[in-house]
């Protein structure tokens, strides 16, 4: 090593230098090229051209710069040298070099790779055998061999995500030297302390080398991830992290599944600080999908924390009986529920709102409980389903509702989704003809969940239903009134349980949906729910050790790939636990549906510096310095670079370029203008092709024509004669809208109910016909979407004629309907009201005959809470989604060609007829004004409010 | 770094056939150009407004006893008891002979300007040709072509040029010697060579009382003299080259030259009669065209009377 720390890698070439007075003499002579001009006026030129002196030599310090341009390519073509590498192999036998191919030596392996290298050029021109060997994974098949040997081996070496240490290794060498002593034991490693650190310096030591170095890159700034939790909004992250003196801020990165980022979040260290927690805030959407948290320019295992299923949230799937009210969202009992459970769990995006249809399509997304709010009774198949869902470890948590208590004793007690007997009705305190007080709570009994929960005084019941009395009634209660009624009961079935609210999750029952309470009470009976898709798992708990195989690995530098067949399946013990040893790779164990994940950093792991052995051996320390030798070669060159630009920008001035660039600079921005309007010009005319080319798909033209004007529609029976006059009689309405009414619809079309769209109509007539095949699944689903987003159907029994017997008992057509409606989620129905909105949206009417007047038309029961003491209307917000009749409308109203009524009336009125046509004009209008005739009747008052 | 000025085709002038064929190619598009500079020209050209033999209309006038009776107009007379004459407007063929200077001098262009000199040139004089044999001049060109009396003279002129008979049009000045007194004399060149050689040349000329139109055409380079830093100019006539250490410097005295030169020019020809116009290839043709042909129809020559 020399006194000044600048050597020249090629020295010879600055003999080059001497050349440097040749180059000057060289430049001094030869003057830049002028610019050749061709001139028509030359004769007046020449004349005016006298003798001028042009300068035949450049001016000298353009020859100066030239000069200093080449010395400094000659200098860098020399190669010089800023603290040139220095010798440190001074050994006289066998050498052993120890490389840590651990995790922490992953973002520094270059240097590791290339001082180990030096290291064996030195030994090789030493002639010295070595023995070279990786300290992280045991080894058989070392020798002491030539340098050259061991570079190959060295070659093979890689960085793996596993603890440093392995004392097997030592054993290996040991059985290599088969006696022989090491001169000089060389360890290259990262110092951060590990379980066997010193166990595996002890063993070195014990070789008993001459002297014994290590080397150390600079690892300061390692940081690793100890642990991670998943908090409402947030990811809560603690790091440990090597050097604590200064400070550091950290970008910490979430990646899902497919390693896209999808989270991000930047954590800052004071200097003194170790560790440190931090949150990275996050929609809580996003939060479950995050498999894998790295720091960023943490390329190392440590840097890296996996998350497996006990990091992510519940997921719930909420189906809701109430239509959809898109007036009045806030009021809604899925609103309350999901304000309520938000902060702890997911709701599943239900994309098929239809229980019947959707629910197979919800179980796929692995729902840990199913809310369903308001439902009464369940399509047959998906009972079973469910049944089979809760038995399997799902829990259902239902809510009551008018539409569950509309189901009759005997129904309830069939319902095997439901925990008790429930009575038939509700029980309502405090109302107008009751002079029972609303209710409270009492206090929640040991065996409840709910047990702890503080309740406070202003909780009031004032609906609810009841149960019926039964042996196991108590055991199976988690709430109950101060009365003793039951408020919240449970019941377990297979491994799964069911939980009935027996309140609404909105405030007309009771204002508990409203409390701190109803939020505590939905957590306690979620987190009594697991991830039913990671349950077949669980289903292995048997009291032998299983294994989990490896589904994806982690690299030395922190990524996830594919397992390979060289990791080991992970072992967990009966208890859960899993066995880690240090050489269980980190990864996720498992499968796509659910997996451990094991980490290399446990939960208040720190990084620290390992202590040096303490012994009275020659131990020296150096870090590894190769990053400090300078080489000047690349910087000189771009100087150079610099020079010469600076060189053709002065020639470029002296022949004239730049007066001339200013003279012509209008034409240029011209030029350049044009070009930008070109180019805006093309773009914008392709992008509007692209505009065209997305718009219009095919169809369109179709949906475009139904939508252009109002079109009824009729449910085609199959049977010919009713088809008929449906068609008939809905075109005979038609005519009798256009002439009385503003309304002009097309003429009327049959739908099938399986296959057509239904949305476009706003109302579709329903004959009853006994004879009728019954509707497929399908088409009941489509007829239930189709109430639920506000369309109406029309039932029309034709029989109010015949309905009147003697006994009592229904008819033909009226059993029909019942089984039609029976799969369907249909609201309580009553009578036309004398104050509904139908009776007042054209014609003022009182009753809606069609061909028989004996019949009732039956609607949407109106909320109980809106029919209000003065109000004279209602309904007006939400327009009934179903009707039924037994009047036959459709045969009143049916014309022929020439406009002459088909069927005769009974009794043969024509008044009667006309009121047939009054009813339909009525509810047709009901249908497309909905609450704006309910208005309408206010008028009188508004007007003298108004003062007028 | 690019020259600022060049020669449109710097050929070998030797290959006769090469250029020609190159200026055969420049025609049509020149043709083509003139026609629409002759097309602006024309919106203002009103006649001769004098009656006399010709095919526009002039004027109905009673007849006068001894008039030959083919002249009465039956139509107009029909209408009252008198007989009527249809008077037509004076048209006379009168020869105008053209010149343009295509020697390689007018080949220069710079980037100032779209055009070269000799572009320039051969449109002016396709368009001239055009205004005036659609106004039913004989047109001709020393040397190379007859006068001619003919609706397309200029595509006429144009296809004698084409064919390969345009290096005859190579020196500033035509022979003048055949042309008789009672025509016009329009010459289209740079007039860069000697001034005393162009006077000496037009001075019988125009002392035999033919008039005579001058049209100086120049490229912007020549005039400003954009040229800065060390520049070697090369005369493209005789291919003599000079070196210009700092162009810039001799910028002021250059201008000062080329404006006297041109005033000295102009000044003399003026004195003897004939007009002198100045056009620069980056202003439009129909400047050039518009001036001349005021000339031409008498409006100017007033004004150059007044010059005289």
């Amino acid at each position: 090593m020399s006194a000044i720390p600048f050597a020249f890698g090629f020295p010879l070439a600055l003999f080059a230098l001497v050349l440097l007075p040749v180059i000057w003499w060289l430049n001094r002579l030869t003057p830049p090229k002028p610019t050749q001009e061709p001139f028509a006026p030359f004769e007046i030129l020449a004349r005016v051209l006298k003798k001028e002196d042009t300068p035949a030599k450049s001016p000298w310090w353009l020859t100066l710069l030239r000069v200093i341009l080449a010395a400094i390519i000659i200098i860098a073509l020399a190669e010089p040298i800023l603290n040139p590498r220095e010798e440190r192999l001074v050994a006289q036998g066998p050498v052993l070099i120890v490389v840590d191919n651990s995790w922490a030596s992953a973002p520094d392996w270059q240097q590791y790779q290339d001082t180990a290298n030096a290291l064996l050029n030195e030994a090789e021109n030493n002639d010295l055998p070595v023995i070279i060997a990786q300290s992280a994974l045991p080894q058989n098949d070392l020798s002491l061999g030539t340098a050259d040997q061991a570079r190959q081996v060295l070659a093979s070496f890689e960085p793996v995500p596993i603890e440093p240490y392995q004392s097997d290794v030592i054993a290996s060498i040991e059985t290599t030297l088969a006696g022989r002593k090491i001169d000089t034991a060389i360890i290259l490693t990262h110092n951060v302390e590990a379980e066997n650190t010193n166990a595996f310096f002890d063993k070195l030591l014990a070789l008993d080398p001459n002297r014994v170095e290590f080397i150390n890159p600079d690892n300061s700034n390692l940081i690793g991830i100890t642990s991670a939790r998943n908090e409402s909004t947030s990811v809560t992250v603690d790091l440990t992290r090597m050097s604590a003196q200064t400070d550091a801020t950290y970008q910490v990165t979430g990646y899902d599944i497919q390693s896209r980022p999808i989270v991000n979040g930047t954590i800052e260290f004071e200097a003194g600080e170790q560790t440190k927690t931090a949150d990275i805030a996050a929609p809580f959407e996003l939060l479950n999908d995050v498999v894998r948290l790295s720091v960023q320019d943490n390329k190392h295992a440590a840097g890296t924390f996996l998350l497996d299923d006990r990091f992510q949230r519940r997921k719930l799937a909420l189906f809701s009986g109430e239509t959809q009210d898109l007036i009045n969202p806030l009021l809604t009992p899925s609103h309350y529920i999901q304000r309520a459970a938000q902060p702890f769990a997911d709701f599943i995006d239900v994309t098929n709102a239809d229980l019947t249809t959707g629910f197979s399509t919800l179980i796929e997304q692995g729902p840990s409980a199913l809310i369903l709010s308001d439902i009464g009774s369940l399509d047959a198949d998906v009972e079973t389903e469910l049944v089979q869902w809760i038995e399997k470890g799902g829990t259902l948590i239902r809510f009551a509702g008018a539409s569950l208590a509309a189901l009759s004793t005997s129904q309830s007690g069939d319902d095997p989704l439901l925990p008790v007997r429930l009575r038939s009705g509700e029980r309502q305190f405090g109302g107008s003809l009751t002079w029972a007080e609303p209710k409270t709570l009492s206090a929640f009994p040991q065996n409840s969940p709910f047990f702890g929960i503080q309740l406070s005084n202003d909780i009031v019941v004032r609906r609810q239903v009841l149960a019926e009395p039964s042996l196991d009634l108590a055991d199976n209660t988690w709430a109950s009134l101060d009365d003793g009624t039951p408020l919240v009961t449970a019941k377990s079935m297979g491994s799964g349980r069911i939980v009935l609210f027996h309140i609404s999750a909105e405030t007309t029952w009771s204002n508990l949906p409203l409390t701190g309470e109803f939020a505590e009470m939905l957590r306690r009976t979620i987190a009594l729910s697991h991830s039913t898709a990671t349950s077949s798992s669980n289903g292995s708990e048997t009291a032998q050790t299983s294994f989990l195989p490896p589904f994806r690995t982690m690299t030395a530098d922190g990524t996830l790939v594919t397992a390979d067949g060289s990791i080991n399946p992970l072992e967990i013990t009966p208890s859960g636990a899993t066995v880690q040893n240090h050489l269980t790779r980190p990864g996720l164990f498992g499968s796509q549906d659910g997996w451990r994940a094991i980490n290399l950093l446990e939960e208040d792991d720190l990084l620290q510096k390992a202590e040096l052995p303490d012994t009275n051996l020659d131990i020296t320390t150096s870090t590894m310095t190769l990053g400090s030798a300078v080489e000047f070669k690349s910087w000189l060159l771009f100087i150079a670079l610099i020079l010469l630009f600076i060189d053709a920008l002065i020639i470029m001035f002296m022949s004239g370029a730049f007066s001339r660039l200013r003279m012509t600079r209008s034409n240029v921005f011209a030029a350049k203008a044009s070009i930008i309007a070109l180019a805006a010009l093309s773009f914008s005319a392709m992008s509007v092709n692209d505009g065209f080319a997305q718009d219009s798909q095919v169809g369109d033209a179709e949906i475009i024509e139904k939508l252009e004007s109002t079109q009824l529609a009729y449910v085609i029976t199959g049977d010919r004669q009713i088809d008929r006059i449906s068609e008939l009689g809905l075109n005979g309405l038609n005519f009798y809208l256009r002439t009385r009414t503003a309304l002009e619809p097309s003429p009327s079309v049959g739908l099938d109910l399986e296959t057509d769209e239904l949305s476009f109509h706003p109302l579709i007539y329903w004959p009853i016909s006994e004879t009728a095949p019954m509707p497929s699944k399908e088409a009941m689903s489509n007829v239930e979407n189709f109430m639920k987003r506000g369309g109406t159907v029309l039932f029309d029994t034709r029989d109010a004629i015949s309905n009147i017997s003697i006994n009592g008992s229904t008819s033909a057509r009226t059993q029909k309907l019942r089984q039609i409606l029976d799969g369907l989620i249909i609201p309580p129905l009553e009578p036309v009201p004398i104050d509904h909105v139908l009776t007042k949206t054209f014609y003022l009417l009182d009753k809606f005959p069609g061909r028989y007047s004996g019949g009732e038309l039956w609607v949407e029961a109106l909320k109980p809470e809106t029919s209000g003491e003065n109000q004279l209307v209602n309904g007006g917000d939400g327009v009934s989604s179903i009707m039924i009749t037994s009047n036959d409308f459709a045969g009143a109203w049916a014309m022929d060609a020439s406009r002459r009524s088909i069927l005769p009336m009974v009794p043969p009125d024509e008044r009667q007829r006309t009121l047939a046509f009054r009813s339909g004009v009525n509810i047709i209008m009901y249908m497309l004004t909905g609450n704006y005739k309910a208005d309408q009747v206010h008028l009188p008052a508004l007007l003298e409010r108004l003062g007028q | 770094m690019s020259p600022i000025g060049q020669i449109s085709n710097v050929a070998d002038q030797t290959d006769t056939l090469a250029r020609g064929r190159l200026r055969a190619a420049l025609i049509p598009d020149c043709l083509v150009e003139a026609r629409r500079v002759a097309n602006i020209v024309i919106a203002g050209w009103h006649g001769r407004r004098k009656r006399g033999t010709g095919d526009n209309f002039w004027q109905f006038r009673q007849f006068t006893q001894g008039e030959s009776v083919s002249n009465i107009d039956w139509r107009k007379s029909a209408r009252d008891d008198q007989l009527y004459v249809r008077d037509k407007e004076w048209e006379t063929a009168h020869t105008i002979w053209l010149w343009a200077d295509l020697s390689p001098s007018m080949q220069f262009q710079s980037e100032m300007s779209e055009v070269s000199k000799e572009s320039r040139s051969l449109v002016i004089l396709f368009a001239l040709a055009e205004i005036l044999s659609r106004s039913g001049e004989r047109i001709g060109i020393p040397g190379v072509m007859d006068p001619i009396l003919a609706r397309n003279g200029a595509e006429r002129l144009a296809q004698v040029l084409a064919h390969n008979r345009a290096q005859n049009l190579k020196s500033t000045m035509p022979d003048l010697s055949n042309v008789k007194r009672l025509s016009d004399i329009i010459v289209i060149s740079d007039f860069l060579g000697d001034g005393e050689e162009i006077i000496s040349q037009v001075a019988p000329v125009a002392q035999r009382g033919t008039r005579g139109h001058l049209i100086e055409v120049s490229d912007p380079a020549e005039e400003i003299f954009p040229y800065t830093g060390r520049i070697e100019f090369r005369d493209p006539e005789t291919n003599a080259r000079l070196v210009a250490g700092k162009a810039s410097t001799i910028a002021e005295d250059y201008s000062i030259a080329y404006k006297n030169r041109r005033t000295a020019l102009s000044d003399e020809i003026r004195r003897m009669g004939w007009s002198y116009t100045h056009h620069r290839t980056d202003r439009a043709a129909s400047e050039a065209l518009a001036s001349v042909h005021g000339f031409l129809s008498g409006l100017g020559a007033n004004q150059s009377g007044s010059a005289i």
